[in-house]
């Protein structure tokens, strides 16, 4: 899998400079690079956000087994690896947030919101091409002065509210269905899947007590639900008034490093099926697609950092940065 | 407002133009009228008996005859799925009112469907759609749900088979035509970037053009029995006009004279499979969308237009016959003593007030039943403006 054309990255006062590069051109790593511009002191500069998907140790790819997840060591083969992400904020180590903002004219973003997308084949499925729509990372610009020290990244979950309740046919990529967001969108709850994130467990899923029931898939689905709204209403901002928004924000240290030069962000589905046992499904959906009362739903949200029922929300345990040479 | 702004030459041309549109209506109507707001206007050829008010139309996507003309080409279509295997028409047949005769249909992968396929009648009246959803407000929403849903797969129309479906569509002339007529406005109405929502304001617009109102009971022409029926239809021992009244049929009407109204669902006390009110999954009704207890087992009222044709009756199909749907209504619920599903359904907590049993005698449930089949409206299911163009391209003719 191919990374990215235009790396670039920033994030500290004294490599400031080295690491400005102008968008879509190939890896220039030497100084005053041409699409900065200053500011009284701010330089805007391109960056790449960079994610990578993992089971523990192991990148996620389709069609290969992955060995012991979850709380009963279920071997799985993923089955698709999506999620959204939109309001990725810089912050410094004074605390101050700094908006990144995101290259509309890149493919699987636009300006508001992005669809990192894992699966190394097309659909996931076995025996196909390519996955033209492979996307890994964040294009986007950032003001930045140099004196200043980036300490953290935070970024939001999901599609935000004013875009998730817009009609899919129509919309702007990376949100149109059919088109990018095939298989991400959520009809009968006028919204999106913010997490498409499913396995297909090799010896299947079971439910106790119901020897009629079976299921090729576990899946981990964020989304709104709950809402009683119609799509008009929450288009007209009725989606925060909604019982379960579900879009977790995650901030998290750098400790140091540069994100986009030496640190990714990385989401681990190892981390969030811990507790999860991928092997057999108590009620409704296999796996959790957000149901309130879904019994699956409530490690997979503790994971992600919301709140489930009246469990109150704890730090959450997907999301890290690691270190990776670009 | 910008009034003050502005030389006193411009404040009068301002004021002129702000009377214009009152001026320009003088010349067409010299009596006095009243705004309504556009109830009466529309592109479309709606063709309704008098007393029936026009239907909401989208205002994204008003109503055309071309429109209609494609959607009816594209919902008898098998070409609109992930292996040529189903259309729209596979699961609604017009000479069922548009339903199927099964219990729970098959999708293009054989999955079964948990909930029964409703008739499509006067679909356009409906606030809600399908059978418990409270947030589908629109067809252009519902009808993306079996073309892309993969929760049950229907017509399994995903990322990997949109393309190559669309270049179908694309490769047969009658389409390129009926895209340019529907949609004149676009250069590229079928091979530019609007093509699937062009395809979904279609059908959309073939299956809000599905009206219903020709039916005996319309025309006034009841027989005895079925005069009997209406009585006991709209008696207080049976209520049944709470939940199935208006011109409709069904509380979930709305209209352009409808300012707001309510989202209508309940439980008819078909299930308690754990003695606190459940239904069997994934058939919670309302409740599956919103979560909440209390709508637990909540349903839509479907429409009773044409019922007589739609059997098997309830959002499952688990009731055979019109008299069973009575029976169990008589009965204030339906109480399952055996199997997987097995409950009394007659003591759901959250029940509807209005199921609250009656006796019925057996000539009083023919004459209902009488009253029910004089809502059929055989020129409704025999209209040719409904049928499958396709068969009609076959047979030498043009729809």
């Amino acid at each position: 899998m191919s990374f990215h054309h235009a790396l670039s990255s920033i994030l500290q006062r004294h490599t400031l400079a080295a690491f400005i590069v102008s968008s879509g051109a190939a890896l220039l790593t030497g100084c005053g690079g041409s699409s900065s511009s200053t500011v009284g002191g701010a330089e805007t500069v391109s960056i790449n956000v960079p994610f990578t998907a993992m089971a523990g140790d192991t990148e996620i790819t389709c069609q290969e087994d992955i060995p012991s997840l979850g709380s009963h060591a279920t071997t799985v083969r993923f089955a698709d690896f999506r999620f959204y992400v939109h309001d990725i904020k810089l912050i410094t180590d004074e605390g101050q947030e700094i908006a990144v903002v995101m290259d509309a004219s890149e493919p699987g973003q636009n300006a508001q919101v992005a669809l990192l997308d894992f699966r190394d084949t097309l659909g996931c499925s076995e025996g196909t091409a390519a996955n033209p729509n492979y996307k890994n990372s964040v294009s986007a610009t950032v003001s930045l002065s140099p004196e200043l020290v980036i300490a953290k990244v935070r970024f939001t979950l999901g599609v935000p509210a004013t875009l998730n309740h817009a009609p899919p046919s129509s919309a702007e990529e990376p949100l149109r269905d059919p088109g990018l967001a095939s298989g991400m969108s959520w009809g009968w709850q006028n919204g999106y899947k913010f997490t498409g994130l499913d396995v297909e467990p090799v010896a299947g899923v079971s439910r106790p007590g119901n020897p009629s029931w079976s299921s090729l898939k576990w899946s981990a689905h964020l989304g709104n639900t709950g809402c009683t709204y119609d799509r008009q209403a929450l288009e007209q901002g009725a989606d925060q008034e909604c019982p379960s928004n579900n879009r977790p924000t995650i901030t998290l240290s750098l400790g140091g490093r540069q994100l986009g030069k030496d640190a990714a962000i990385k989401i681990d589905y190892a981390q969030l099926v811990s507790d999860s046992d991928l092997s057999t499904d108590e009620a409704y959906a296999s796996g959790c697609m957000s149901k309130a009362d879904d019994p699956e739903c409530e490690s997979i949200f503790i994971k992600f950092g919301l709140p489930w029922g009246s469990v109150e929300a704890a730090e959450q345990a997907v999301f890290s940065i690691i270190e990776q040479q670009l | 407002m910008t009034a003050t702004f502005l030389s006193s030459d411009y404040k009068l041309l301002a004021i002129s133009l702000f009377f214009l549109p009152l001026l320009l209506g003088c010349p067409q109507q010299s009596s006095t009228t009243v705004d309504d707001q556009g109830a009466s206007v529309s592109a479309f050829s709606w063709n309704l008996p008098a007393n029936i008010p026009l239907p909401k139309e989208p205002a994204d996507n008003p109503m055309s005859e071309e429109k209609f003309q494609l959607g009816r080409h594209l919902f008898y279509d098998p070409r609109l799925s992930m292996n040529g295997s189903i259309s729209c028409s596979s699961c609604h047949h017009q000479d069922k009112a548009f339903s199927d005769g099964l219990s729970r249909p098959q999708g293009a992968t054989g999955v079964q469907h948990p909930r029964n396929s409703q008739g499509l009648v006067n679909v356009a009246w409906m606030n809600t759609l399908t059978w418990g959803n409270p947030v589908l407000t629109s067809i252009e929403q519902q009808v993306t749900l079996p073309l892309f849903g993969d929760d049950p797969i229907e017509h399994g129309i995903n990322e990997s088979n949109f393309e190559q479906i669309l270049m179908d569509l694309q490769a047969d002339s009658h389409y390129a035509a009926l895209f340019s007529a529907a949609f004149p406005e676009q250069e590229e109405p079928l091979f530019g970037e609007m093509a699937w929502d062009n395809i979904i304001k279609s059908l959309a617009s073939f299956v809000r053009g599905l009206t219903s109102f020709g039916s005996a009971f319309d025309r006034g022409e009841l027989s005895v029995a079925a005069q009997r029926g209406s009585r006991i239809f709209h008696s207080e021992r049976l209520e049944c006009f709470h939940c199935h009244g208006t011109y409709n049929f069904s509380n979930a009407t709305i209209d352009r004279q409808t300012s707001f109204l309510e989202a209508q669902f309940h439980n008819t006390g078909l299930y308690n499979t754990d003695g606190s009110g459940a239904y069997p999954h994934p058939n919670t009704g309302r409740h599956e969308i919103t979560g909440r207890a209390a709508h637990m087992g909540q349903f839509r009222a479907p429409s009773l237009r044409n019922i007589a044709l739609t059997a098997p009756y309830n959002h499952d199909g688990s009731v055979a016959t019109l008299r069973d749907v009575i029976a169990n209504y008589a009965a204030g619920g339906r109480h399952t003593t055996s199997g997987t599903h097995a409950g009394d359904g007659r003591m759901n907590p959250y029940k509807d007030g209005f199921i609250t049993s009656f006796s019925i005698s057996a000539e009083e449930t023919d004459d209902l039943v009488a009253f029910l089949e004089s809502l059929t409206d055989h020129d409704f299911i025999n209209n040719p403006r409904y049928a499958d163009p396709w068969l009609m391209y076959s047979q030498g003719s043009t729809p």
